[in-house]
C-alpha cells in the first residue's frame, strides 16, 4: 500500500509517470527503457530511476533481463483478469459498507463527479483518467479503506491498458460519468443492489472487450500474451 | 593450520531483503529501532547498493522507513494498515472458497486433509515455525486450486503487519487447536458445496488474529504507530 500522508519522493512521481506512459501505450510493449535516457528525460540521478523501475517490475509492468535490459512487458491476460477480479471483489463490499452507513459523506465523490462534469466533453481518456481514479479512491476512502485502493491501482494497470486498444468512442466520457453519478445517488438512497450491478457494469467494460480479443486472436494483443491466453 | 577460505555467496538484493524481513518479523530488529545502512553492510558484508535496494523493497513492503536527510529505521506495526490487509484477504479468500464450493476441484479435499494431518503432527511436536508455514501452504493451496495465485502473493505482501501481530503472539497453545479446528471447518464446508457456509467459515477463522490486536497494542504500546 501507498502511505498518502508521506512525503512523495522523486521516485514516486517518476514512477507515476512512468506508470501512465505504460497504460496510454505511450511506452509500448516490448520497448526498451534505458536506465540513462530515463535519468535524462527526468533530469535525475539513477537511484530514483532505479527505484521507480524495480517498483513497475515488481508490478508486472516491466521486465528486468538478466543482462539488465529492461523493457515494457506485453499486455499479460491472465494479469487483467486477476486485477478484475480484485477490483471487483474488493469495490463491491465497498459499496455495502456505504450503503450500510447512513451517515456517509458523499461530498468529496460529488465533488470529484462535478470536476468530471466540467471536463467531459474536451477531455481525452488519457487526461480523464486520473479523475475516474480519484471518485473511486473517494469511496474506498469514505468506507475507511482508502489504502486498499492502491493495492487495486497497481494491479489495474493492467486493465486500464485495455482500455487504449480500444478505438475512440466519444461517448465513453459523458457516459463514465453519468455512472458516477448513478452509482453516488444509489448509495444514497441506500440501495445496495442498484449500487452493485451499476459498479459490475461499469466495471466490466475493459474485461469484456479483452476476452473478445482472445477469441479473435486479434493483432492487438501481442505474442506473448496470445501465448498466455492460449495456454489457460 | 589455520586456512581461512572465503566464500564468495552471491547475494541478491532479495536474499538480503529476505533475511532482513525474518529479522524484523521475529523481532530481532524491533519495532521503531534504527537501522545504520553501515552497520547493514557490515552484518551482510556486501557493498552499498544491494542493501539499498533491499531496503527500498522492505519499504515498499511497509517494514521499514526511509526518509531523506534522516536515519532509516524500522517501521512500527500499523493497526489501521493491517485492519484494511484484513479487509482484503477477507474479502478475496471468501470468493475464491465460495468458487471452491460451487466449482469442486479434484484432488483439493485431499490436499487439504493432508495439510491438516501434517499440522496436527507438527503441534505433537511442538515445531510453532513448521505449523505456521503449514497454516500458509493451506491458504495457498485454496488460492492455487482456485487459480487465484497471484493474488495469494498480493495478499502476502499486503498482511505484513498481520504478521508482525501474530508474531508478537505466539507461543500460541490452545491457538494451534482452534487453527486446526478452523481449517478442519473450511475444508468441510469447501466439500458439502455450500458455498455461504465455506464463506462463513473463512470470515469466522481470518478474524481472529485482528480482533486480539488491540489488546495486544495496549499491552505493547512502543511496538505500534501511533
Amino acid at each position: 500500500m501507498r502511505k498518502t500522508v508521506k512525503r512523495r519522493s522523486r521516485a514516486d512521481d517518476i514512477y507515476d509517470q512512468l506508470r501512465a506512459m505504460i497504460v496510454t501505450l505511450e511506452l509500448r510493449p516490448g520497448m526498451v527503457l534505458i536506465e540513462k535516457e530515463l535519468c535524462a528525460r527526468f533530469s535525475v540521478s539513477r537511484t530514483p530511476v532505479r527505484e521507480a523501475v524495480l517498483r513497475l517490475a515488481e508490478h508486472g509492468l516491466v521486465e528486468i533481463a538478466p543482462q539488465h535490459a529492461t523493457y515494457v512487458s506485453g499486455i499479460d491476460v491472465k494479469a487483467v483478469r486477476q486485477a478484475h477480479f480484485l477490483r471487483s471483489n474488493l469495490e463491491i463490499p465497498v459499496l455495502r459498507r456505504l450503503c450500510e452507513n447512513a451517515d456517509v459523506d458523499l461530498a468529496p465523490a460529488r465533488a470529484v463527479v462535478m470536476q468530471q462534469q466540467l471536463m467531459m466533453n474536451m477531455a481525452d481518456y488519457a487526461t480523464f483518467m486520473p479523475f475516474d481514479d480519484q471518485f473511486h479512491h473517494a469511496l474506498f476512502t469514505q468506507a475507511g479503506m482508502g489504502e486498499l485502493w492502491w493495492v487495486i491501482h497497481a494491479k489495474k494497470a493492467h486493465l486500464d491498458r485495455i482500455r487504449f486498444l480500444q478505438s475512440p468512442d466519444a461517448g465513453r466520457i459523458p457516459r463514465l460519468v453519468k455512472e458516477h453519478q448513478f452509482i453516488l445517488d444509489a448509495i444514497e438512497a441506500g440501495s445496495f443492489e442498484a449500487a452493485e450491478k451499476a459498479l459490475r457494469s461499469h466495471i466490466a467494460g475493459s474485461v469484456l472487450y479483452l476476452e473478445e480479443l482472445v477469441l479473435l486472436e486479434s493483432e492487438l494483443l501481442f505474442p506473448s500474451s496470445k501465448e498466455a491466453a492460449s495456454r489457460e | 593450520m589455520a586456512l581461512s577460505v572465503s566464500f564468495a555467496i552471491e547475494q541478491t538484493p532479495s536474499d538480503l531483503a529476505a533475511d532482513m524481513r525474518r529479522r524484523i518479523l521475529s523481532l530481532e530488529l524491533a519495532p521503531g529501532s534504527m537501522l545504520s545502512r553501515g552497520d547493514l553492510q557490515a552484518y551482510y558484508a556486501v557493498s552499498s547498493s544491494p542493501i539499498r535496494d533491499a531496503l527500498i523493497r522492505l519499504q515498499e513492503e511497509g517494514l521499514v522507513e526511509i526518509r531523506p536527510q534522516a536515519r532509516t529505521r524500522v517501521s512500527r506495526i500499523d493497526l489501521a494498515q493491517a485492519r484494511e490487509a484484513h479487509f482484503l484477504r477477507s474479502t478475496l479468500e471468501r470468493a475464491v472458497v465460495r468458487q471452491l464450493a460451487q466449482q469442486p476441484v479434484s484432488g483439493l479435499a485431499d490436499q487439504l486433509d493432508h495439510i491438516i494431518a501434517l499440522q496436527k503432527d507438527q503441534v505433537k511436536a511442538g515445531d510453532f515455525r513448521a505449523f505456521a508455514q503449514l497454516d500458509l501452504e493451506f491458504h495457498r493451496a485454496l488460492f492455487s486450486a482456485s487459480h487465484h495465485l497471484g493474488l495469494f502473493e498480493v495478499i502476502r505482501r499486503e498482511s505484513i503487519h498481520i504478521d508482525r501481530l501474530r508474531a508478537l503472539h505466539l507461543p500460541m497453545g490452545d491457538k494451534a487447536q482452534q487453527i486446526l479446528s478452523d481449517h478442519a471447518a473450511i475444508a468441510a464446508a469447501i466439500g458439502s458445496g455450500i458455498a455461504d457456509e465455506a464463506e462463513a467459515a473463512v470470515a469466522w477463522h481470518l478474524s481472529q488474529s485482528i480482533a486480539i490486536a488491540q489488546q495486544i497494542s495496549q499491552i505493547q504500546p512502543d511496538y505500534f504507530k501511533q
